[in-house]
């Protein structure tokens, strides 16, 4: 064999072994398929007032709902969200941005995760920048997320995230806000699998006067969530 | 003329604008004027403090549910939350009710604690006033329900001041009352919001007198002269002793007290006097209000220069 062919062959390999590694996060509804998950909530919350300290047990609380999908139009899938408050008619786009959403009309939209849309490389970071709305004050807010691991096998994707954002401070308000999580996409359904995260706000509130300052209050908020997929069935 | 007169119609008009404004105003200002306010300061503080935790507690709290929905797969109705706050604005509350108390029992023993307003009272016998008309038509009946007529309008009196007789007979105990309802905690934290408040604001006395009264307040009984004027005595005979027939001139007779009064403020105090010591023995014998004119002032003293009275009689 000669030399050049040797060379064209092993780029074409490492191309090739790239390409194995290079992973596609997209939505993927299959219209007449019904999918259904369980999502959990845990709350609790801790209060500190000079040496008065309180802390709320734990609020845990846990739904079950169903996700019908109907339909793929104009780039958005259209899917029902059936849980025990009722239905809501979702445009949920490949990446998961929400198109729209009828049912849910002049209700605030949260604040959602959406996938770049690029190949996805283990330990490859990518970063989605968006605007929060907080009133009339503009947040800029970044998510932050890594492919962790990827199984070739189950075509199970393993994506932490982390959300960055700054909320509204003064002199006399300090606020941390985290939060992080982890998600298991299935690459070959084009659904989430398993999603787990866990948030943070702290915020203290002090008072200040000439030179002298003092911190009143310490409120501090932990919420965790787990969405978690129980059956699809078409 | 006419020139003169275009120029003073603004000028009167302005000041009598002026003078309209003050009228209307004036009330308003004293709606918000609270007499020897000690706590107002205080309080406001607190209540802008909790105004601003409020805030910013329910804007950050959209801003997180928000957040805490990733995927729009889920549903985004909110979950049943657990604020530990709640616990803190139950104490505060607790807090407001104390001060409100606080300054009502240092609103009554300023106003009423030196013995003043009831020696005044005492000696200017308004309720005897008030039944003048009646002496002249039924001057047996006004001699008979004289006693009935004066407790009558003590009660209407105290009523009409906020006072309750029983309650605020010795406010040192209704301030332990009041102090007691915190626990220890409560009480802790509340010295530690008297104390910030002194040190951020060292020109403000309010806070470090709230302690002080807190403090010297619960443990030795003041304002003690307001007794005498809570429980007066009432010296006219009964109703049961009276034979209406055969009814002698009322010594305590409202009218006779009136002639006194008008007769001349000087000998008053030495009427008043003995009128006391009358009222003293005979009080023994009813026995009902037995021991309350032992921390009576006797005479109406007037103030010592300098201070400032709260009647001006003498002027």
């Amino acid at each position: 064999m000669k030399k050049g062919h040797l060379v064209v062959l092993g780029l074409f390999l490492a191309l090739f072994a790239c390409d194995l590694n290079a992973v596609e996060l997209k939505y993927r509804f299959r219209p007449g398929s019904v999918y259904e998950y369980e999502h959990s909530v845990k709350r609790s919350s801790r209060m500190a007032a000079y040496k008065s300290t309180s802390s709320q047990t734990p609020v845990s609380s846990t739904q079950k709902f169903s996700l019908r999908a109907i339909d793929f139009q104009n780039g958005s899938y259209i899917v029902d969200v059936v849980s025990s408050s009722g239905t809501y008619r979702r445009y949920i786009k490949e990446n998961g941005a929400l198109a729209g959403a009828p049912g849910e009309t002049g209700q605030a939209i949260p604040f959602l995760l959406t996938f770049p849309a690029v190949d996805w490389k283990v330990s490859e970071r990518h970063q989605v920048q968006q605007t929060l709305m907080s009133g009339d004050n503009a947040l800029p807010a970044t998510w932050n997320m890594l492919l962790k691991s990827y199984d070739a096998e189950k075509q199970i994707a393993e994506i932490l995230f982390t959300l960055a954002v700054k909320l509204p401070e003064d002199r006399i308000r300090r606020k941390d806000f985290t939060l992080k999580g982890k998600a298991l996409f299935n690459c070959e359904q084009g659904i989430l699998q398993q999603a787990e995260w866990a948030s943070s706000y702290r915020f203290v509130l002090s008072n200040r006067e000439m030179a002298v300052a003092r911190e009143l209050w310490l409120f501090d908020h932990q919420e965790t969530g787990s969405l978690k997929l129980l059956a699809s069935r078409e | 003329m006419k020139s003169k007169k275009t120029k003073r119609n603004p000028v009167f008009a302005a000041i009598l604008a002026t003078v309209i404004l003050l009228t209307l105003t004036r009330p308003l200002v004293a709606q918000n004027a609270k007499a020897f306010d000690i706590t107002s300061r205080f309080k406001l503080w607190l209540l802008n403090n909790e105004a601003r935790a409020m805030s910013s507690l329910k804007a950050d709290g959209l801003l997180v549910e928000r957040v805490n929905s990733p995927f729009a797969l889920m549903p985004f109705n909110s979950s049943p939350a657990a604020m530990a706050e709640e616990r803190l604005w139950a104490m505060h509350y607790k807090f407001y009710v104390l001060l409100d108390e606080i300054q009502e029992i240092y609103a009554f023993a300023k106003t009423y604690g030196s013995g003043r307003f009831g020696i005044l009272f005492k000696q200017h016998r308004p309720e005897i006033w008030g039944v003048m008309p009646l002496q002249a038509a039924l001057p047996g009946l006004v001699s008979i329900t004289a006693v009935e007529y004066r407790k009558a309008f003590h009660a209407a009196l105290l009523k009409a001041l906020s006072l309750d007789a029983s309650r605020d007979v010795d406010l040192s105990a209704r301030l332990q009352k009041a102090v007691k309802k915190l626990s220890d905690e409560e009480f802790r934290l509340l010295d530690d919001y008297l104390n910030t408040f002194s040190a951020l604001f060292p020109g403000d006395p309010t806070a470090t007198m709230i302690s002080t009264f807190i403090e010297s307040g619960s443990k030795k009984q003041f304002a003690a002269a307001l007794k005498d004027f809570l429980y007066p005595v009432f010296t006219a005979p009964v109703f049961t002793d009276i034979n209406i027939s055969e009814a002698p001139v009322e010594p305590d007779d409202p009218l006779a007290e009136l002639e006194k009064l008008t007769g001349g403020m000087a000998e008053n105090a030495t009427n008043e006097q003995t009128g006391a010591a009358t009222d003293s023995d005979e009080d023994d014998d009813d026995n009902t209000q037995a021991g309350e004119t032992q921390t009576t002032p006797t005479s109406l003293e007037p103030p010592p220069p300098g201070t400032e009275d709260l009647f001006k009689i003498w002027d």
